[in-house]
Parts: structure tokens; C-alpha cells; sequence
């Protein structure tokens, strides 16, 4: 893990240099690192994997060379060995016998008739150059006559001479000089008279050129060749002649002939040479294939200045390529960006978006955005303009001139019967009752002046109306911090008192306004409760049903402004609902939420 | 200054006298494939100490010719006791010859005798093994203006003339003399000295004496089959043929029933006189293939051959250049005797 967040963070070190910091940016560079990484690791295992191949193949072909050098000599050979079959062929016992005892008339006719055979033998196979009989005297009989042969100076009399009967009859001779001006191997086999005694051998010397034939075409890559070398470690076929003869130590240094053994061996000589071994058994040769490991190399070269361009090249398409799908996809990005700044400066405008794609889309909700912006911008505008059309009503409601003329006239009344502290009491009271309507022009206040308000408003009914009815406020002391829309309760206990207490005849009124917070701390509901006439179940259904579907009706105008405006401020979940007071009369319930 | 001179002279004078010293530092070792005479490998052939060598290179092996004058040959070596080789292409090949002689020099025999095939390419590699101090005759077929040392054989010139007498006689004795005789000659090689010389001979003998008209030199290349297959395509072809001159008895080798052609010509009255009197030339002289014939003698040319060779190269001196073998004459009065004196060759 360690190691990851090294390299990360000086990848980040690397990078953040660089400012990637558009999208754009950041999307070409990740599609080109993501394509390219892949493409490297591939190339690099490729080159590995190539490389191990191209080692193998060419062993294997080395090998599978010098395995057909190797068939192709042993075919040559098994078929001289099947021709000197004919060694023991009546003629040539009976020159051998005859040349032995030295009888020149009677050897006459065998003589000619051996030229005639050895030459027809000779024809067998065009890199034949003689095919001889030579007695065990030294005389020899072949395709150009008959010879002396110095039997001590000749290396494949003296090995078969040697052998016992038992053992391999046919022996060679590497690569000599014949006598002819050729360069030639001889495949030879003794000749054993009627008791296994050796007479002489039947040997046929092939042009060493069959060698370059065999060998010579053969190439291991562009410089490695097959050669040649006899038991002695001296250098038989070469394709340079001029080093035929020579040891191989001279090429490959002495250390590299010490350990070759017979079956292939393949190892790494000097000059980065690798050398595969393999003996030809029947002369014991060694089949020796040379090929340069530089050539490997430069191959390797090549394959991997091929593999760099072709990365190269597609590091440079792929830049193209995601610079194009970039630009496709950050085009309508940018166009989405600018129309979103057009959009904050002007709600009117729209983004033009041509993709049907996740943008596209996106451009699209943008627009139902700006759409729903505008519409609900509308909304507020004309719920704002209601609701001060609200207002405007519920204070003309409440500055009617003839409760402003009956408090007046009140106030006379009180001050023609002298009680002067009543009037220094409603006057106050009336006062109040007007600066808390106004309120400055804030369309909240808190539930404390609200409730004082309406308390104002109670004390100067109160004077007005004498004895008929009473009040009482119980507004819980937390309540009172709550904030209100003004001139809610006002209404209310207006119509508590008009319709409901200032109508009874024969008992006593009584409003009892009651405040409490509900559901915890969330909600705020007062009760305005007159034990007053009440009302018929259905005309109260009627204003609840009013009340709750916000129903334009000429009637019942105080509680429905009041319900107007709780619920264009609140939401439709507010409002009024009013209910028969137990005992009789109406209790008017308002549902605000605690703010 | 002119020490210094004299200083350099003398430095050159000793890398020179090294370098004669040490020739080897500048050629290798070993040469393969090069000239011969460049090789360096010991010769496998002939120690140090070898007993002399006599090579005999007849014009080729399968001309049977040649057996009477390789044995006697061979017996004169056991007796001069020299080893006596004898070696030459199979078929006549006057460019193998000249290889063959080639390497007898490089092996350094110590006489060669040739039967020349083609005197004008034998001649540069007789004087090449002249020069390398080989003792060279040649033997059936002289290479002139050669530096060989003798010639042992027939005199070939001789030879033909003997052949144009005998014709004159059969001619004139048929009462043909004045008579245009269209006349066909059957040669070995047309190259060949010495059959050359047997023509001439013949045709100078005949020149004012009888009339002949020679309208065909028909060449065989010593070869007996090639022989009997020219003669008898050559009589098919021209019936009115009158006289067959055979410069040699190559066509005759062979069994006799391999020319039935030529000898319905025979029995029509075709006059042939004919070299060579081995057995199957008298065989075939005996069934009327021939009015006569002129032999030589190859047992002596083989005896002698080496006899003079071996004298030259044990350093005697050579007295006469042209050792002649002499010649047979046979005609019907002889054809019996000469076949009971010859022996069958015997060799298929």
C-alpha cells in the first residue's frame, strides 16, 4: 500500500503541475493514460514473450537444420554402405586372389571386367569420383586403372585392416586430397577371404563438394551457416574454403571443444555466437550450426522500433481521438455553463441544447427549472399581491368608521357621566388598538402584541356593551414569544361577539380565547370560545367547507380573510375550522405553525 | 648518407635471405581446393622409398585393345621389378587424359608412356611432366613435337600404307581399277595422331593405283559398340557403297551378328580392308567381313614400352626416338594360322 500512495502522490506531483483543472482536460489525459498504460504493458510483455519465442524457434530450427544435415549425410552414406555390399562380388574376390598370387595373365580378363563395374558404379551417384578394389599387396583397381597404393600412408586400409572380423566393416575417411586434383571422403569396407581373412577393401572416394551441397545452402539467419568438423577437431566443410582444415578451436576457441558430447548441445560461444552441436555417428563428425545472437537483437530492434511507432502513432491518434469525443461531450457543457449564467442574470432565457444525451437532458430539466422558477415567481407575486389586498381589507375592516364612531361617541358618553378614568382607559386602549393594527407595515408580530391587541380591542367592546358578556385570555406564557400574522384574532372575537354573546337574552356572554402550542413546539393553535346563540350544524359545515376549499363567497368575509391569509403565509395545512362549543355556541379554531 | 644506404641494402639482402629460408610464412599450410601443384599434403601414394613407378595411360580403359599390351607390360615391370600402373579415362576423354597425366606429375611417378587421344592437348602436359623431371614416351599413339623420349608402336603411317597396298591388289585383282569407288573410312577419334597417320599411309598407297573416291570419314571414339552401330547405319543409308577402309578394328569386337547389314554388303561384293588382326577381327575377317588386314603388334609395344622407360629413368640413355613394333599382313591365306596363334580375349 505504501508503495501506491508513493506513486500516487508523485503521480499528483507530476500532474498537478500541470493545471488539469477543465474537464476537458482532465478527459483526454485520462483517456490517453488509461489507453496508452494497457498499450505499454502489452507492448513490453509482447516484446518478452517475442523475444523468448524467436530464441526458441531459432534453436528449434538450428536443431531441426543440423538434424537434417545430420538425416541427409546418413542417408548418403547408407546408400554407398548398400553399393560396397558389393564388395564381396565374385570378381573382385577373384582380382584379389588373383593379383595376391600374382597372376598377371589370369587377371587379365578380371581386370577389365573390374574397370567396366567400378565405373558403372561410379555413375550411381554424380559426386562419386572413383570407386576402387585394393589388395591387401597395395594394388589398387578402379575407375582410372590400376594403381600402387602405399598402404601405411592410407588411413581407411590401416582402420579396417585393423578391425577384427566382427566388428563395423565400413569405415571413413574424412575430407584428403586424391590424386586426381579432388578433394574427397572415402566410404570404404573390408573385403575378408573364404576364412575371414582380411584381403583388402572395396572404397569409394566422394567429392568433398557433396559437403557444400549439403551444407552449403543452409543459412541460420543472415550470417550463421553449418560446418564441419572430424574427430580430430580440424574443420572439414567450411563455407569458407580457405579455413577448411584449420581446428575449430581457431573459431570457436579451445574451451568450446571440450565438453561435446553425442546427442545436440546448444551453448553461447564467443562473440555472442550460439552454437548448436550435434555428431554424425557413423564418421564420428560433429554437425556444427553457427548463428550470430546479434542478428536476434537487430531483429528485437526492429520489432521494437516498430512496437515505439505504433504506440507512437496511436498515442497520437488516441490525443486526437479524445480530444474530438472531449470536445463532443464538453461542448454542450460549455454551452450549458453559459446559458446557466445568462440564466442567473435573465429567467427568461432558455438553454438551446442539440444532444438528446444525459446533457442534453440535463439542459432540459434546467429548463423545466427555470420554467417552474418563473410560474412559482408568478404565484408568489400574485399570493403577495393578495395577501396585501388581504390586509389592506382586514385594516379598512377594522378601521370602520362606525367603531371608530361608536368608541368616539362612547368616549362622550363616558365623559358626560364623568367617569373620567374609563376614558383615559378606552382612549388608551383605542390608541394601542391602532398602533398594534399598523405595525409599522410589518406584516408579523409577535403572539404577545397580537393577543394584546385583541385584549384592546375586548376592553373597549367591554365598555361598549356593559355586562352582557365577559372575557378571559389564556395564552400560554411560551406562546408568546411566537411570531403571528397580525389581526387574526381580532376578527374572530368580533364575530364571536356579534353573532354569538351579544345575542343572548337571558344569560350571561362569555369569550374565553385560549392559546397553546400543539405537537410539540411545531404548532400554534388558538380557540376563540363563545358560549354565544351558536349556529346550525349545517350553516357551520358550509363556512368549514368554505373555509377549507378557500370558496369565493360574498359571506362570511371576516373568517375567510383571516383564512386567506394564514394559508397564502403558511400553506393550505392552516387555517380556520370552527366547531360547536359544547353547551352551546362556537368555537373558532386557528392552526399557525410555531415560528 | 651512404652508410645508411648500405645499411638498408644489407637489412633487405637478410629478409630476403629469410624469406627463402621460411617460403611457408607466406603460403598456408594447407590448400584446399587450389592448384594442385600448390598442395601440401603429404602424397598417401608413394613413400620415400618406393621402388620405381611406370605409368602407362592408354586412351582408354575399355578399348580391349590395350589387355595384350598391359600384360606384357606387367610382366616386364615384375621382371625389371617396377611397379607398373595402369591408368586412363574409361572412355576415350582426351581432357581426362590430360587430368589423369596431371596428377601422375603431382604424384611423381617416375615414367609416364601415353597413348595420345588428342596430340594438340596432350602435348602441354607432356612437356609440363617433362619439365618436372618425369621420364615421358608415348606408346600406340605418338604426340609429335612433344618432349617425350621415344615413341614405341607401330609406325602407323606404315601401317595405312600397308592397308592401301593390300587394297590396290584386291582392287586390281576384282578389275576394278579403273573403276570411281566410292569409298568410306571408319576412324577412332578423328583427332587421333596415329590413325591420322594410318589414313594418310592408306590414301598415298592407293593415290594413282586404283580409283578412289572418298565420300565419307565416319569416327567411332575407339568405342566397339559405337563402331558396329556407324558402320551399319552408314551401309543402310548408302548401299552403293564400294570400298569401307577401317583405320581400325573397333566395329569387330564384338559378336559379328551385330552387323548383319554390313555383311549382306559383304556378300554383295563390298571390298573392306581393315586394321588390327586381334582374335574377334579374325573371327570376323573369317566370316568374309574383310579382304585383308594389316596387325600390330601390343604385347611388344607393352614390353618394350617399359623396358626403354625403366632404361630412362635408371638414367640410360634413349638412343632412338621411334621404337617400332612392327606389323602383321593377314589375308584369307593366313586368317586360320593367326587365329590359332591369337587368344580370345575373353573379357565379357
Amino acid at each position: 500500500m505504501n508503495v501506491v500512495n508513493i506513486v500516487y502522490s508523485r503521480l499528483r506531483n507530476i500532474i498537478n503541475p500541470l493545471k488539469f483543472r477543465s474537464l476537458r482536460s482532465k478527459f483526454i489525459l485520462s483517456f490517453v493514460i488509461l489507453s496508452t498504460i494497457p498499450m505499454i504493458i502489452l507492448a513490453f510483455f509482447s516484446y518478452r514473450v517475442y523475444l523468448d519465442i524467436l530464441q526458441r524457434n531459432i534453436q528449434s530450427y538450428t536443431s531441426e537444420v543440423i538434424d537434417r544435415v545430420d538425416r541427409n549425410l546418413e542417408i548418403y552414406i547408407s546408400d554407398l554402405v548398400r553399393i560396397l555390399e558389393l564388395r564381396n562380388d565374385y570378381y573382385n574376390v577373384q582380382f584379389i586372389k588373383l593379383s595376391l598370387a600374382g597372376d598377371i595373365e589370369g587377371n587379365r580378363k578380371f581386370t577389365f571386367r573390374l574397370w567396366e563395374n567400378l565405373n558403372n558404379i561410379r555413375h550411381f551417384k554424380t559426386e562419386l569420383r572413383d570407386v576402387t578394389i585394393t589388395t591387401l599387396g597395395g594394388v589398387t583397381v578402379g575407375c582410372y586403372g590400376t594403381t600402387h597404393t602405399d598402404l601405411s600412408q592410407n588411413e581407411l586400409f590401416q582402420t579396417l585392416a585393423n578391425r577384427t572380423v566382427n566388428e563395423d566393416k565400413t569405415a571413413i575417411w574424412g575430407p584428403h586430397p586424391d590424386w586426381l586434383g579432388g578433394y574427397v571422403f572415402s566410404v570404404g569396407s573390408a573385403i575378408h577371404g573364404d576364412y575371414d581373412n582380411f584381403l583388402g577393401m572395396m572404397c569409394i572416394d566422394v567429392d568433398a563438394e557433396l559437403l557444400n551441397r549439403i551444407c552449403g545452402n543452409i543459412r541460420l539467419g543472415k550470417t550463421g551457416y553449418i560446418m564441419l568438423v572430424d574427430e580430430d577437431n580440424r574443420i572439414i566443410y567450411h563455407p569458407k574454403p580457405e579455413l577448411i582444415g584449420r581446428s575449430i578451436g581457431v573459431l570457436l576457441g579451445e574451451s568450446s571443444i571440450t565438453d561435446w558430447k553425442q546427442g545436440l548441445t546448444t551453448k553461447i560461444g564467443p562473440g555472442n555466437q550460439m552454437i548448436a552441436i550435434k555428431t554424425f555417428a557413423p564418421a564420428n563428425w560433429r554437425i556444427i550450426g553457427l548463428s550470430n545472437r546479434a542478428e536476434l537483437a537487430s531483429e528485437m530492434h526492429r520489432i521494437t522500433g516498430l512496437s515505439l511507432t505504433i504506440i507512437l502513432i496511436t498515442i497520437v491518434v488516441l490525443t486526437l481521438t479524445s480530444i474530438y469525443f472531449a470536445s463532443l461531450l464538453t461542448n454542450p457543457l460549455k454551452e450549458l455553463q453559459q446559458s446557466m449564467g445568462r440564466a442567473s442574470e435573465d429567467l427568461s432565457t432558455n438553454v438551446e441544447i442539440h444532444t438528446t444525451d444525459e446533457i442534453g437532458q440535463l439542459g432540459e430539466s434546467f429548463n423545466q427549472m427555470l420554467a417552474r422558477i418563473r410560474q412559482l415567481m408568478d404565484q408568489s407575486v400574485q399570493e403577495q399581491t393578495k395577501l396585501r389586498q388581504a390586509e389592506m381589507t382586514a385594516l379598512q375592516e377594522q378601521i370602520k368608521p362606525h367603531f371608530i364612531y361608536n368608541t368616539l361617541d362612547l368616549i362622550i358618553g363616558l365623559l358626560e357621566t364623568n367617569k373620567n378614568e374609563d376614558v383615559i382607559n378606552t382612549v388608551e386602549a383605542l390608541g394601542k388598538f391602532f398602533r398594534i393594527s399598523l405595525s409599522q407595515g410589518q406584516e408579523l408580530i409577535t403572539i404577545r402584541e397580537e393577543t394584546e391587541h385583541v385584549r384592546n380591542y375586548l376592553y373597549i367592546q367591554k365598555i361598549r356593551h356593559g355586562d352582557k358578556y365577559d372575557y378571559s385570555l389564556e395564552i400560554e406564557e411560551r406562546l408568546l414569544k411566537h411570531k403571528i400574522i397580525k389581526l387574526i384574532l381580532q376578527p374572530l372575537v368580533e364575530n364571536a361577539i356579534y353573532h354569538g354573546v351579544r345575542e343572548l337574552d337571558n344569560s350571561y356572554g362569555l369569550i374565553t380565547i385560549k392559546g397553546y402550542l400543539q405537537e410539540g413546539v411545531k404548532r400554534v393553535c388558538f380557540e376563540v370560545i363563545d358560549n354565544g346563540v351558536g349556529m346550525a350544524p349545517a350553516k357551520m359545515d358550509e363556512i368549514n367547507q368554505c373555509l377549507r376549499e378557500g370558496i369565493a363567497v360574498q359571506r362570511y368575509f371576516g373568517l375567510r380573510n383571516v383564512n386567506e391569509r394564514i394559508r397564502l403565509s403558511f400553506g393550505s395545512e392552516y387555517g380556520l375550522k370552527l366547531t360547536p362549543t359544547p353547551g352551546g355556541g362556537v368555537t373558532v379554531a386557528v392552526l399557525l405553525p410555531a415560528i | 648518407m651512404k652508410g645508411r644506404r648500405i645499411s638498408l641494402a644489407f637489412l633487405f639482402l637478410w629478409m630476403a635471405f629469410n624469406l627463402s629460408l621460411f617460403p611457408s610464412i607466406f603460403s598456408p599450410n594447407i590448400t584446399i581446393g587450389a592448384e594442385n601443384d600448390s598442395k601440401t599434403v603429404s602424397n598417401s601414394f608413394y613413400p620415400r622409398t618406393r621402388p620405381i613407378t611406370i605409368a602407362i595411360v592408354p586412351k582408354s580403359l575399355d578399348n580391349p585393345v590395350f589387355v595384350d599390351a598391359k600384360e606384357t607390360a606387367e610382366l616386364a615391370a615384375r621382371k625389371m621389378k617396377v611397379n607398373l600402373e595402369w591408368v586412363g579415362p574409361f572412355k576415350v576423354d582426351p581432357d581426362a587424359q590430360v587430368k589423369i597425366i596431371e596428377g601422375l606429375i603431382w604424384r611423381k611417378v617416375d615414367g609416364i608412356a601415353i597413348s595420345t587421344s588428342d596430340p594438340d592437348k596432350i602435348r602441354k602436359v607432356i612437356d609440363k611432366a617433362v619439365a618436372a623431371g618425369i621420364k615421358v614416351a608415348t606408346i600406340d599413339a605418338d604426340c609429335p613435337d612433344s618432349k617425350r623420349l621415344f615413341y614405341c608402336g607401330t609406325d602407323n603411317y606404315k601401317a595405312g600404307w600397308a592397308c592401301g597396298e593390300a587394297m590396290v591388289k584386291i582392287v586390281n585383282a576384282r578389275g576394278l581399277a579403273k573403276k570411281s569407288l566410292r569409298t568410306a573410312i571408319l576412324t577412332g577419334g578423328i583427332e587421333a595422331h596415329n590413325l591420322n597417320e594410318r589414313i594418310r599411309g592408306f590414301k598415298e598407297a592407293v593415290a594413282g593405283k586404283i580409283n578412289l573416291n572418298y565420300v565419307a570419314l565416319l569416327a567411332c571414339d575407339d568405342d566397339t559398340s559405337t563402331g558396329a552401330k556407324v558402320v551399319e547405319s552408314y551401309i543402310k543409308q548408302h548401299p552403293e557403297t564400294d570400298v569401307f577402309y577401317f583405320s581400325g578394328g573397333w566395329a569387330f569386337f564384338g559378336p559379328t551378328e551385330s552387323l548383319p547389314i554390313y555383311q549382306e554388303w559383304c556378300n554383295r561384293g563390298g571390298i573392306a580392308v581393315s586394321m588390327d588382326t586381334f582374335h574377334p577381327v579374325l573371327v570376323a575377317a573369317k566370316k568374309g567381313f574383310f579382304e585383308a588386314l594389316v596387325g600390330q603388334d601390343f604385347r611388344k609395344m607393352g614390353e618394350l614400352t617399359v623396358k626403354y622407360l625403366v632404361s630412362a629413368v635408371k638414367g640410360r640413355q634413349i638412343s632412338k626416338e621411334y621404337i617400332d613394333t612392327g606389323l602383321e599382313l593377314a589375308d584369307e591365306s593366313n586368317f586360320d594360322q593367326l587365329l590359332k596363334e591369337k587368344k580370345p580375349w575373353e573379357m565379357k
